[in-house]
């Protein structure tokens, strides 16, 4: 036994304690450091040596200094943080997008309610300038009010944009700084230590990369460690890649490896939050809001579209849109109409141009069938050509020009015709021979050609015309059309008498009036003819006033139609007791009877069904000889939705919410406003129609009005925004529990170390004491030899 | 195992419930100000799916409110014209009781008739009454003023330019009301009573089909001879009176011919009166005998209302309904030719139909007396006008009656607008104020919770072992 060795086991145990004392100052010292994990000495005896059969204790050894920490809880803290950190993106997104609505005390909600309101005032007095602007105004407010949210939700995306390149110029500097402490920490672990604090500053950079990316991380045995991206290698051993930022053919922002293709399908942490908003969550809102306006534009321009403007029938109107040239020929128009790159779609259906002659203020109604599929807007505007007293062409611009000749104009309200039977074959003056039915007509059994006589003038100096129809004039002569009737009957009549097809039926008519003026027609040839048609051969006379048919009121059915009106005997109207007229719709069925014989009033008004009201003048109508006039009954004018598309004397330009506007030319004069669907200065008729939007479930916005459709879209940003609180709230709590155990396990508690300071001073008081023993028992041996 | 609680947690955990209690706070504080329990949707979406619905019901409701009262100005307005057409009614009546007296001397009756004309005029400018730019009793051709006073050969008559249309507005929620009466609805306002006939033609009325109003001529003229005269018989030069079938008979020996059983006639005699048996003339050429010696033959009638414009030719005396129309105002009479036998004229009424306007041009025409009558026939016309004056004036009363009720209905309506209002107001108050005395006890509370986190957290984060060492 050597005295060394007593010094030497008090020599370990002052290092011992100085060691303790460093390790807790250390611990003291860095309570307060981010991420920072308690360390602790660890101790174990130094080896003893042996004298004889006896083990004899050397003192103490410094076995290492720990780490005190959880792997397990770490890895779920990190998951942890970013999930917080995406929480904390989803709140902030939509707190702003909440206060872009400014709702419920302002926005979009009361913009809509001021244009309904603006409209039910116009009701008041449709020919108010002001109160016309007023609506104009309020339009456009509306419209002001979509751009801007459409705007600074598209602001949001661009954002997007931004931050995600800030925070990959984070992940990517923190990439670099991971690299480069795998490299220290390999150096100084080569020798078997551990480079605790390194490791700790590391983790902590692995945390806040976690906050951003979803990363994972896979410790090598050198120490180092690598991190997965998304799937992809990031930082391998001291080589750390970059992450650059880009934008998709879709405008999206997309984050890549740098030098590499495929985008990077990040799940976790703020960078994907933000890239989830920009792609998912705000596009749907977006979307919404979109929709809703794309909707407020069709429905409000279908009905402006089909509405009269304060100056009444147009003379001439040019479509704001035009077809685009799809096959780049050069030239526009010639494309089908369901490719012509209209903002709205074209549907089949009817359009009804009504032509009104200025002087006489008679309208003439022309029905345009239009199918989208297999019509050009050049095979339109021949269409609208073919209309009389209208010309309409596309210019280079693919627009279509739509004008009416001097004294004519045109409109497409679907208004009643105040003068039904201007062609007078209703008890008219002129004397007229109508069919009994409405066609076809099988006129197959006739020996082709086949014919008959029209006879006019007065009995004293008849006019023979005969009239020959062919077999060739029939598509079907099992199945005679009215219309191939009437072309072929036409073609020879001249300008003694003329045909047409009133409401279906066959008419022939003499155009020279009054009550001497005479019309006969008889079967000339083989084959009764005029009986196959159902006409009458008897001698028709004229009167010199004949029965003057006036209509008011405005339809409220549904759909488009006809009414056609024939007597059901003959007599004189107001006079002959028992004569009655009845009412036909388009197909022949009986809608109503009204009576106009003894006891009525002629001129006086009848209500029919659906809001029309009819009168008849005095005069004698027959059933024998075939009277009748018929109505074009419209609840739609346009079916088609082509003058929306178009945009003709459109309310709103656009067809979304970034492009909506109310058309420059109603802003400019508001007497475009088109209010009425009539002529009269205080018909509010159109208005009424733009009230009814207000209630219109509309089905693209699933079945919702406008008004409830914003609603929704406000409460579900609220429910978002609320459930992104609450969601934060909860994952914040979550995080504050594994933060409070990871405290519990890996913190400093300031007494303990100051009980460990203590503890080792005692220590180190004792060892030295040890020591002085030592050194006393040594001077003591030493005196012995003295 | 006991859980380690260190320095950094009792800071951390200390600022925790300090933000939760300051963030609580502050929530309350923002409630109380603002008074609002809901400022922003996501303070409860379900709240706001339930307040923006009861706004709009909201602003719906006070456009009604603004849209009743201008109803009630505007049907006021009206109301304000019809009191005047009713006292200008009233001073008719008035004149007219002057006009039947029989005391009154013919030059005052003109100057009756003078103011009836200014009567007329005001009676025109008040069918055309505006408010603003816009005609009151024109329909929805508001534009336009609705009535024209129009003098041409028919005579004065005033005509409606108008329509029927009603200019109709949301007043409550799903009630309509028409802010216009359309004005022939008022002031032309006719109930066919009946028509009759003054005068000795033996023209009757048929009671169908009439068009016509007020008071109407009838001219019965002579048209010649219809085709089933006997060969050799002629219409004359002269005139004659007699109308319808007519019997006749030839004698050979000497050439005679007897029309009607009237005294024979000598024969051949050019533009040579023939009378009969009731002292009706007609006016013939006779050249000889006919194959048939006897039998009937017809003189034909012409009719016309609108004093020659136009005439009707009745050839068809079985016929118990010939049209008659007037070429100025398109009015059509139905004549009854079975008894009509001779020429004249034919006072016309259509009862029931005189409207205000008929009325006072009748009556002018009547005291211009133009056309010569005898004072008493002008007083008894006179005064068989007063029920027409009676009738016209109802029919303007009934006007003002149907705006007043229009009027005070919606008094009543815009009570049950205010009603909702406030019931709307109150639903949107429940769901989106706050509930102050509950928010301010709250606030207190969090004020104290606030105060003990602080108080607190103070002390715990003060308290070390180092103190004691």
């Amino acid at each position: 036994m050597s005295w060394g060795f007593g010094i030497g086991a008090g020599l370990r145990a002052l290092t011992a304690a100085r060691i303790g004392m460093q390790t807790a100052g250390n611990n003291v010292a860095n309570a307060n450091t981010p991420g920072y994990t308690r360390q602790r000495v660890e101790f174990a005896t130094s080896l003893p040596f042996a004298i004889g059969r006896m083990q004899i204790g050397s003192g103490v050894d410094v076995a290492g200094i720990t780490q005190l920490m959880d792997g397990g809880l770490e890895r779920r803290l990190r998951l942890q943080m970013a999930l917080v950190a995406e929480a904390q993106v989803d709140h902030a997104r939509f707190d702003e997008l909440e206060g872009l609505l400014n709702e419920p005390d302002g926005g979009l909600s009361s913009s809509l309610a001021s244009f309904f309101g603006s409209i039910g005032q116009l009701q008041t007095d449709p020919a108010d300038r002001a109160l016309r602007g007023g609506v104009v105004q309020a339009g456009s407010e509306l419209a002001q009010g979509l751009q801007m949210l459409s705007r600074r939700m598209g602001d949001l995306g661009t954002s997007t944009f931004e931050e995600v390149r800030g925070l990959v110029r984070q992940v990517n500097e923190l990439a670099v700084s991971v690299a480069e402490l795998n490299g220290q920490i390999i150096s100084l672990e080569s020798n078997g230590s551990r480079a605790n604090d390194l490791r700790d500053a590391r983790n902590r950079q692995v945390q806040q990369l976690a906050e951003l990316i979803d990363v994972r991380a896979l410790e090598r045995d050198s120490g180092s460690i690598d991190l997965l991206v998304a799937g992809h290698l990031l930082v391998s051993g001291t080589r750390a890649s970059a992450l650059d930022v880009g934008k998709t053919a879709q405008d999206t922002t997309r984050v890549r490896i740098a030098g590499s293709n495929p985008t990077l399908p990040i799940r976790e942490g703020r960078i994907a939050a933000l890239l989830r908003h920009e792609a998912e969550k705000m596009p749907a809102f977006r979307g919404r809001v979109d929709r809703l306006a794309r909707n407020l534009i069709l429905e409000a321009n279908r009905h402006h579209t089909t509405g009269m403007p304060r100056s009444g029938p147009f003379r001439t109107l040019t479509s704001h849109y035009g077809a685009l040239d799809g096959d780049r020929d050069g030239s526009r128009g010639d494309e089908l109409l369901s490719q012509s790159g209209f903002l709205f779609d074209v549907r089949a259906g009817e359009l009804w141009v009504t032509v009104t002659d200025l002087a006489a203020n008679t309208m003439e109604r022309s029905r345009i069938a239009v199918d989208p599929a297999a019509m050009t807007l050049n095979d339109f505007a021949a269409a609208l050509n073919a209309v009389g007293h209208v010309s309409a062409s596309v210019d280079p611009a693919g627009r279509l020009r739509v004008s009416a000749d001097a004294g004519y104009g045109f409109d497409f309200s679907p208004r009643l015709d105040p003068d039904p039977d201007d062609f007078g074959s209703f008890g008219g003056s002129r004397p007229s021979v109508g069919s009994a039915t409405a066609g076809p007509f099988d006129l197959s059994g006739l020996p082709f050609p086949a014919g008959f006589t029209v006879t006019t003038g007065p009995a004293s100096a008849p006019v023979v015309t005969p009239v020959t129809l062919d077999a060739a004039d029939f598509v079907n002569s099992g199945a005679a059309t009215v219309d191939e009737l009437v072309a072929a009957i036409n073609d020879d009549l001249g300008g003694a008498a003329v045909a047409a097809n009133v409401g279906g039926r066959l008419v022939v008519r003499s155009n020279s009036g009054g009550a001497t003026s005479q019309l006969t027609l008889a079967n000339a040839g083989p084959g009764a003819v005029l009986g196959a048609l159902g006409m009458s051969t008897a001698t028709v006379a004229g009167q010199d006033v004949g029965v003057r048919t006036a209509v008011e009121g405005s339809y409220t059915g549904s759909g488009n139609g006809q009414m056609v009106f024939v007597p059901e005997g003959d007599g004189e109207i107001g006079v002959t007791p028992g004569l009655r007229v009845r009412v036909l719709d388009g197909s022949g069925n009986l809608l109503t009877t009204v009576d106009v014989g003894a006891g009525y009033e002629p001129g006086k008004p009848l209500d029919l069904a659906d809001g029309v009201r009819v009168s008849f003048g005095a005069g004698s109508v027959s059933a024998s000889s075939g009277d009748v006039f018929a109505l074009d009954v419209l609840a739609d004018s346009d079916t088609t939705d082509i003058l929306v598309a178009l945009g003709m004397n459109s309310f709103y330009h656009g067809a979304s919410a970034a492009d909506i506007a109310v058309d420059p030319a109603l802003l400019a004069n508001v007497d475009g406003l088109a209010a009425a669907l009539g002529t009269a200065a205080g018909d509010a008729g159109n208005l009424a129609r733009l009230m009814g939007l207000r209630d219109l479930e509309i089905g693209d916005l699933d079945q919702n009005t406008v008004e409830d459709f914003w609603a929704f879209v406000v409460g579900d940003i609220g429910f978002a925004t609320a459930g992104a609180t609450q969601v934060l709230q909860a994952q914040d709590r979550l995080l504050q529990h594994l933060e409070a155990e990871r405290e519990a396990i890996s913190g400093v508690n300031l007494d303990e170390e100051m009980l460990d300071l203590v503890r080792y001073q005692q220590s180190f008081d004792a060892a030295a004491r040890f020591l002085t023993t030592v050194q006393e028992m040594t001077d003591a041996l030493m005196n012995l030899g003295r | 195992m006991t859980l380690r609680i260190t320095q950094n947690h009792l800071f951390a955990r200390a600022l925790h419930d300090i933000h939760r209690s300051l963030g609580r706070f502050t929530v309350l504080q923002r409630q109380v100000a603002t008074g609002r329990r809901v400022g922003q949707p996501s303070d409860d979406p379900a709240a706001a799916l339930r307040i923006l619905p009861l706004q709009n019901d909201l602003r719906n409701l006070r456009q009604m409110a603004d849209n009743v009262a201008l109803a009630r100005e505007t049907l006021d307005t009206g109301a304000a014209s019809l009191e005047d057409a009713s006292s200008l009614m009233q001073r008719l009546r008035e004149l007219t009781m002057q006009a039947a007296n029989g005391s009154i001397a013919d030059s005052d009756r003109a100057s009756i008739g003078a103011e009836m004309d200014q009567l007329l005029q005001q009676l025109v400018s008040i069918g055309n009454s505006r408010r603003g730019e816009r005609y009151l009793f024109g329909g929805t051709a508001s534009g336009t003023s609705p009535f024209e006073l129009v003098e041409d050969g028919g005579g004065t008559r005033v005509v409606y330019r108008g329509n029927h249309e009603q200019l109709e507005i949301d007043v409550a929620p799903g009630v309509r009301t028409a802010l216009n009466l359309p004005g022939d609805a008022i002031f032309q306002r006719r109930e066919r009573l009946g028509v009759t006939f003054t005068g000795d033609t033996g023209a009757a009325p048929t009671g169908s089909g009439d068009t016509g109003h007020g008071f109407q001529t009838l001219q019965v003229s002579w048209n010649g001879l219809h085709t089933d005269a006997p060969a050799g018989v002629t219409a004359g030069g002269g005139a004659g009176n007699a109308l319808g079938v007519l019997a006749y008979a030839f004698t050979a020996t000497p050439p005679t011919l007897s029309i009607g059983g009237g005294p024979a006639v000598p024969i051949p005699a050019t533009d040579a009166d023939f009378q009969t048996a009731d002292g009706r003339v007609l006016n013939l050429t006779v050249t000889g005998l006919p194959a048939v010696m006897s039998g009937t033959f017809t003189s034909k009638a012409g009719l016309s209302t609108d004093g020659g414009e136009t005439v009707q030719d009745v050839s068809d005396f079985g016929d118990d309904s010939v049209g008659v129309r007037n070429a100025f105002d398109g009015s059509v009479l139905q004549v009854d030719v079975r008894n009509l036998v001779r020429t004249g004229e034919e006072l016309v009424e259509h009862q029931g139909t005189f409207d205000a306007f008929t009325v006072i041009v009748t009556l002018r025409g009547l005291l211009q007396n133009r056309a010569g009558l005898p004072a008493a026939e002008v007083q008894r016309r006179s005064s068989q006008m007063l029920a027409e004056i009676d009738g016209a004036h109802d029919a303007v009363l009934d006007g003002l009656r149907e705006l007043g009720f229009r009027s005070s209905s919606m008094q009543v309506l815009s009570n049950r607008v205010a009603g909702l209002e406030l019931s709307r107001t109150e639903s949107l108050s429940l769901i989106q104020d706050t509930d102050m005395a509950a928010a301010i006890l709250d606030l207190q509370q969090q004020d104290l919770a606030y105060r003990a986190a602080l108080q607190i957290g103070a002390r715990v984060i003060q308290t070390s072992l180092q103190n004691f060492l």
